[in-house]
């Protein structure tokens, strides 16, 4: 008899990033075990998604890999925890890394690609051809307080430390930091490379919303995926005396420890409160004319991030009303002592749940976005409309929450008179003034006899060929397309100027299930045009409905836009080529950056 | 020298660097003032040092009356040296509070720049020691580069090398030079806040703007600095210091090791990471066949090698912006009309940003008390020195350059574009030009290039700021650019 293979591998991790300084209270959940999809996995650990090898180049040596499918490893999930062992390093951070891309693959609704490597040699610049499998961790890449995500390298770099006697980031005096036990700082940095896999164009500064954007996406990834720690949830509630409202404010708190870490990184937690000099937790006022002044990525990311747990809590104490109803009679207040078990209970599983749901609302309206270009309030739009396409009935009016929240921080597009989810949506094409012809859906066509191909694809680099394939097939019929009769009315309604060159940059199939059982089946096509001289961008994102057979949204950014051009060759003006960095070190500067992120969080100069 | 004097402004063009004569009554009983020498090469129109300084001893007859000497950067002190200088005499020199070795600020300053320029050294070593190619996908070129022009920029040795024996081998050798000019009696430290109205510059008062006594204001970066740089910089430079010294001697761990002394051992063993019986030593054998991924050379573009060394280009714009920032920043003002010239030296967003907070008392001649605003001195400059080669971080916007309200503002900028690219610095920052251009309505003159080009000047404004141009005082000459305030 061979036993059938298990669904998860248990493996031990740290709950609490363990160089904070220690309190009695946290001891019970600052170690947890996270539950990875079985895989195969080489020495590295090396797996189908991530290579995990341990270099430590300014020590000048390698550190032996761990090899997970060791019995001895397999009978006690995994390592003990151990800040002193490379391997359990190695481990944890695999199993991070890996309940990252888990999570968000569900929320996706397939499977997630790593943007692809550099142009073979000789190639076109923008060739795209390499793929790129395995996203590489170094765990002990740098010798400072430090993490990032490289693009370049496709590759995460996570430092050490020695915390100094006067560590501003309240670590114990005289230990050593290690970024890579972070559980919060290993799912932020998989979520850039996620969100780099999804959408290339996206770590080009164009508009101050951009990098701002990737921050705060992989703070959301970070916060919410912390959050459906049942175990973790379930200790700190039970700590809750009094009324509700202590509820919000503990959440509020948490999110901010969690996030409570080295240089820039902990300011993105910033906006959802801070504590006194007292030390009390106090919640941020929400402020609209906050975002308006606020320029760098860490401040406005900031306020996207606590526009987002805004939505989460209002989620939450919905979901919650009744039982706190139920419990206190009517009343609302929470008598003193400790919360009955079996209440906590409730509590943290429907806040697990509420941050899942989040969570997976944020990840979905990543597909109706604009290719390029992205701001705060058309990402709204596209949580509204991915969330209304998939949840018909909103009885919980998750919808509301998150335009509430949002409009609370000012976060709306400017250019909608109205802020109401049916407004919010985007237009269909019936709806929009500009309209495609009829012969535009000959392109659907060709996409559902290639759809099956995508669906059934074995593996994920015969996906991303698959891909590539069909992006090839699209950009021909659409060039062909655009010389004929219709040419000019589509290229308009497409966002691109007829007669010049343009890319059919990406070609998602995606199949979903709603709540009421409904079976979505779209495919997600990307179109963007450059303008060289300028190096400004257009295009738009096409959401086709396979089964009605027709393009359900194009979510445009026109290039012929002279207002958007110009506002990004303010933005430009303003940002790229200031500071003393840009004067010195060009190649760094935030339109042209080699390790974007590296800038941005090191110390946001 | 007479009450209401003529104020003549001399840019000297030897290249990339700050050399300039203020002559007060320059027809009746000149008074001179000389504020900084130094360069970091000239290609236009290719002045040398030696001449310009023959020309200054010429027009001031051995003898100016204060030298003001800003900061310690190569481009603006390597024209101080016996050769350039001996023949001249200065009365009084002026530096900035933060030059004071007996002051406790400044000290600590000293030891905090010290303890960053170290660090750099030990990454420029470390940058040395291993060899790359133009074409290495994974190394760090640009930092290596900008590392080694910033130790230049502090004279550092591992810098850019001298550029000919006009010029002192280190920063160092130059300020002591400028500071020794006027005897030990005649150096003064000058604090924000001072206004000096001396016997020997009758009819001008001279405001000192900066550099702030705020030691996190002189830290400051740009507008997105952390609260806790202070900190985070010197763990920086202590970490990143000892893994290049490591780095730079090119040698196996155990060797390395036990070359040490005890206290440097017991410091580099506390910043490794995991006891040593963890260690699988990189250059050893044997590696290549544990870990094949990171060796395979088609991979060689995800290699980490170097990136550990990128903070160094942190470090080195702290060092750069930091010195810069404690730039001695001067107003001097025409009694007589309250006109300002505005010399701010290399002044930083740090040193400009703690102007606003400071209020001058003084006492006008008909005995009213009054205090002046640094806000109030920009409404009325009419003449600005653009800091920093016109690189963008050094002429602040909001608090700076669009608070200089007069229509008949003149700016020069001491430049050589050809230097600068060739060292890959953007210089002069175009926006920055651009606006200069604008406010001042085409009166912005560079020492390499002259007025700006026709292109720069919108076609209906040609023929008007032409006129503004042959009416404003200025007159460009081979050897320097010359601004008349009459």
């Amino acid at each position: 008899m061979i036993p059938s293979r298990p669904i998860y591998r248990r493996l031990r991790a740290y709950g609490l990033d363990p160089s904070l300084a220690q309190q009695l209270t946290t001891a019970p959940i600052s170690q947890i075990v996270l539950k990875v999809p079985w895989e195969d996995v080489g020495p590295g650990p090396s797996g189908e998604y991530v290579e995990v090898i341990d270099y430590d180049p300014a020590g000048g040596c390698f550190y032996d890999p761990v090899r997970l499918d060791d019995p001895h490893l397999l009978a006690q999930d995994g390592l003990p925890p151990s800040e002193g062992t490379p391997q359990f390093h190695q481990q944890m951070v695999y199993a991070a890394a890996m309940l990252t891309i888990d999570t968000f693959e569900h929320a996706l609704g397939r499977r997630a690609l790593w943007s692809p490597g550099p142009p073979p040699k000789r190639a076109n610049k923008k060739d795209d051809s390499h793929y790129v499998g395995q996203l590489r961790i170094y765990p002990h890449a740098l010798r400072e307080a430090n993490a990032y995500y490289s693009p370049a390298k496709k590759a995460l770099l996570f430092g050490y430390f020695p915390a100094g006697q006067d560590d501003p980031g309240n670590h114990m005096p005289g230990s050593m930091v290690f970024t890579c036990l972070s559980h919060d700082i290993i799912a932020h940095e998989t979520a850039h490379a996620l969100l780099d896999g999804q959408h290339r164009r996206l770590n080009r500064a164009t508009n101050p919303d951009m990098l701002a954007f990737h921050e705060a996406f992989a703070d959301i990834v970070a916060l919410f995926q912390h959050f459906t720690f049942g175990e973790i949830l379930h200790h700190q509630i039970a700590q809750t005396r009094g009324d509700i409202d202590s509820q919000a404010n503990l959440l509020g708190q948490m999110a901010n420890q969690f996030g409570r870490s080295i240089g820039q990184r902990g300011a993105l937690r910033s906006a959802i409160g801070d504590f006194d000099e007292n030390g009390t937790w106090v919640p941020e006022e929400p402020n609209p004319a906050r975002l308006a002044n606020t320029w760098d990525a860490h401040g406005r990311g900031a306020i996207l991030v606590a526009a987002v747990f805004d939505a989460f809590l209002s989620i939450y104490s919905t979901r919650t009303q009744d039982l706190i109803r139920l419990y206190t009679g009517g009343s609302g207040i929470l008598p003193a002592g400790a919360i009955h078990p079996d209440l906590v209970n409730r509590l943290s599983d429907e806040a697990s749940k509420a941050a899942g749901h989040v969570l997976r609302i944020c990840v979905r309206a990543l597909d109706y976005c604009p290719p390029v270009d992205l701001t705060f309030g058309e990402f709204l739009r596209a949580v509204i409309t991915a969330d209304q396409d998939l949840v018909h009935d909103d009885d919980l009016n998750y919808r509301v929450a998150f335009v509430e929240a949002f409009r609370r921080r000012g976060i709306y597009p400017h250019d909608l008179r109205t802020l109401s989810p049916e407004n919010l949506r985007w237009r269909t094409p019936e709806e929009d003034e500009r309209k495609p012809s009829d012969a535009l859906g000959g392109m659907i066509e060709l996409l559902r006899k290639h759809a099956h191909m995508h669906m059934y694809a074995e593996t994920r680099k015969a996906l991303f060929d698959e891909e590539r394939d069909t992006r090839e097939k699209l950009h021909d019929w659409i060039e062909a397309h655009l010389k004929g009769p219709d040419g000019v009315q589509d290229a308009r309604f497409l966002g691109i100027l007829p007669g010049r060159g343009f890319e059919v940059h990406a070609a998602h199939f995606a199949a979903r299930t709603s709540p009421d059982g409904g079976l979505l089946l779209q495919f997600i096509v990307q179109v963007t045009q450059e303008l060289h001289a300028e190096r400004f961008e257009g295009g738009c994102t096409l959401i086709l409905d396979l089964r009605r057979r027709k393009v359900a949204y194009c979510i445009r950014k026109p290039v012929d836009s002279p207002t958007r051009r110009i506002r990004q060759q303010i933005h430009q003006n303003r940002f790229a080529g200031t500071g003393l960095r840009s004067t010195y070190f060009r190649a760094q500067g935030p339109g042209e950056a080699r390790e974007p992120f590296a800038i941005l969080h090191r110390m946001g100069m | 020298m007479a009450n209401d004097p003529v104020i003549r402004v001399r840019m000297y063009r030897q290249g990339l660097g700050d050399c300039l004569l203020l002559t007060f009554d320059p027809a009746g009983a000149p008074v001179h003032v000389l504020i900084d020498c130094g360069t970091l090469g000239s290609t236009t129109p290719g002045v040398k040092m030696a001449d310009v300084a023959k020309d200054i001893i010429a027009e001031t007859g051995g003898h100016v009356h204060a030298l003001v000497v800003t900061h310690e950067h190569k481009d603006h002190v390597s024209g101080f040296t016996p050769r350039n200088f001996d023949g001249l005499k200065a009365d009084r020199t002026f530096a900035a509070w933060t030059e004071n070795p007996a002051d406790e600020d400044a000290r600590k300053l000293v030891k905090y720049e010290g303890d960053l320029a170290a660090a750099l050294r030990l990454a420029a070593n470390a940058f040395a020691a291993r060899a790359v190619d133009r074409d290495d996908p994974w190394a760090l070129h640009d930092v290596r580069k900008g590392v080694r022009q910033i130790l230049g920029f502090v004279g550092e040795a591992g810098g850019e090398g001298p550029l000919g024996s006009d010029f002192a081998e280190t920063v160092d050798a130059a300020m002591k030079f400028a500071l020794g000019r006027s005897g030990p009696g005649g150096l003064r430290y000058l604090e924000p806040g001072d206004v000096l109205e001396e016997p020997w510059l009758p009819g001008v008062r001279v405001y000192v703007l900066g550099p702030p006594r705020d030691l996190d204001a002189l830290k400051k970066l740009g507008e997105h600095g952390s609260p806790e740089l202070y900190e985070m910089m010197a763990q920086l430079s202590s970490n990143l210091g000892i893994a290049a010294g490591f780095a730079a001697s090119a040698q196996d761990y155990a060797t390395y090791r036990s070359e040490l002394s005890p206290a440097e051992r017991e410091e580099f063993d506390r910043k490794l990471p995991f006891d040593s019986r963890f260690r699988l030593e990189a250059d050893a054998g044997g590696c290549e066949a544990t870990f094949p991924a990171y060796y395979e050379p088609d991979a060689a573009w995800r290699r980490i090698d170097e990136d550990w060394l990128g903070a160094a280009s942190d470090l080195a714009l702290q060092l750069d912006n930091m010195t810069n920032n404690t730039s001695l920043a001067l107003a001097f003002e025409r009694l007589s009309d309250g006109r300002v010239l505005l010399f701010p030296a290399d002044a930083q967003l740090g040193n400009w940003m703690s102007w606003p907070g400071l209020s001058f008392a003084v006492t006008d001649a008909d005995g009213t008390q009054r205090t002046v605003t640094s806000r109030d001195l920009l409404r009325r400059t009419v003449f600005y020195k653009v800091g920093h080669h016109g690189s963008h971080n050094a002429t602040v916007n909001a608090e700076g350059l669009e608070r200089m309200e007069s229509d008949e503002l003149v700016a020069m900028i001491p430049l050589d574009q050809t230097v600068a690219k060739n060292k890959e610095w953007t210089m002069p920052a175009p926006g920055l030009y651009a606006r200069l251009i604008e406010k001042t309505r085409g009166r912005v003159v560079r020492s390499d290039t002259g007025w700006p080009e026709d292109k720069h000047i919108p076609a209906d404004k040609q023929a008007e700021w032409k006129a503004l141009r042959e009416a404003s005082g200025v007159k460009v000459e081979p050897m320097y650019i010359q601004f008349t305030l009459s």
